[in-house]
């Protein structure tokens, strides 16, 4: 009988139940947003009716520099990127009409876009190019345009439509 | 008279070697096993889901994550010894690796719902379902209520509805990444 003790009691402790085991691991999930600059608004026209002095006095039928200067317009848009700039290239007012000695066809100004709080500009004087690149960073909403800075070359402005253009650029930099 | 003699002492030598009554001895030897509630996994519970762009083109999140590549599941094969094993599924949002706040119609978190499925022995499958949010909640917990299937693939995750806090924000630029963490437990 003690025999028998002995052979069972290494049986039963082999057979001892091991603490439950659980089984756990991850999964990694990985995603990347492209840096983005889009306009939502992008297209608006200013319009001015006419840009010469009206009237009688010693500058009529030259420009009305105050016909142009603060007109403005807004688009919207948005960069989603803290290194997005935006750059602004002014096309003159121009006039297809030829002029003759004492007459002008072009109107040069300054543009001015301001978006998050930051401006980039640039003039039409001169070959046309663009302004000097601003940071305006991440942000989603207007993108004020304004004009200034209205000028010619002396002269009285040619009759005739005359149309100019300001191209607003955000660009995504990373 | 001699040989009498020997005989005499041979039938008394044949006395004394009578047999006793048989007597055997007999034993038994209890033999016992158990088999402890555990989940093994066959194949290791890891893998790496590549969702790509994550923003439509108009900024806001794809909440269908169109770009990914490779596919949105995931399947590990898992044995499970016990009666009712149960799965255990939980993870944090899409984060920005940078900037993960969300301000000013931007945002670097973009959550989404991880959907962990166990096929069960008799029939059918045990889901649980994990949203995560700007406050992540606790793991959700679901029990299969029978065995685990034996079979390749008995176990999957899926991520999908991929959104943001506030529906029109834009995601910032970068790159963004979670961690889903499953357990399958024997009970």
């Amino acid at each position: 009988m003690r025999k028998l003790l002995l052979i069972a009691a290494p049986l039963a402790l082999l057979a001892s139940p091991v603490l439950a085991q659980s089984s756990t691991g991850n999964v990694i999930v990985n995603g990347a947003v492209a840096s983005r600059c889009l306009f939502t608004t992008n297209s608006k026209t200013i319009t001015i009716t006419e840009l010469a002095q009206t009237g009688t006095g010693a500058g009529a039928g030259s420009l009305d520099a105050a016909t142009v200067n603060g007109r403005n317009e807004t688009l919207v848009g948005w960069c989603n990127s803290s290194a997005s700039t935006m750059t602004v290239t002014a096309t003159p007012l121009t006039n297809v009409a030829s002029v003759a000695t004492g007459f002008v066809n072009r109107v040069d100004y300054t543009a001015t876009a301001n978006a998050n709080s930051v401006n980039a500009t640039d003039t039409s004087v001169g070959a046309l190019a663009a302004g000097t690149p601003a940071n305006v960073g991440l942000f989603t909403g207007n993108v004020l345009v304004t004009l200034s800075a209205a000028s010619t070359a002396a002269g009285l402005l040619v009759a005739g439509a005359y149309a100019g253009n300001v191209a607003v650029t955000l660009a995504p930099a990373i | 008279m001699k040989k009498i003699a020997l005989i005499a002492l041979a039938a008394s030598a044949a006395a004394l070697a009578t047999p006793a009554a048989a007597q055997s001895a007999s034993g038994t030897v209890g033999v016992t096993g158990t088999v402890a509630a555990k989940c093994t996994a066959i194949t290791p519970i890891t893998g790496t889901i590549t969702l790509n762009e994550l923003a439509l083109a108009n900024g806001t999140v794809d909440a269908a994550f169109g770009a990914q590549t490779g596919g949105l599941t995931r399947s590990f094969t898992v044995n499970c010894t016990g009666a009712t094993p149960s799965i255990t599924v939980s993870s944090d949002a899409l984060n920005h690796s940078t900037d993960p706040t969300t301000a000013n119609g931007y945002t670097g978190r973009v959550h989404y719902t991880s959907t962990l499925v166990a096929d069960k022995a008799t029939t059918g499958t045990a889901t649980a379902v994990y949203n995560t949010a700007d406050v992540l909640p606790a793991a959700t917990t679901t029990n299969l209520g029978a065995p685990l299937k034996n079979a390749a693939s008995n176990v999957r995750v899926t991520v999908s509805t991929g959104h943001t806090t506030n529906a029109t924000d834009l995601l910032k630029a970068g790159s963004y990444s979670s961690t889903i963490s499953i357990t399958v437990s024997p009970t």
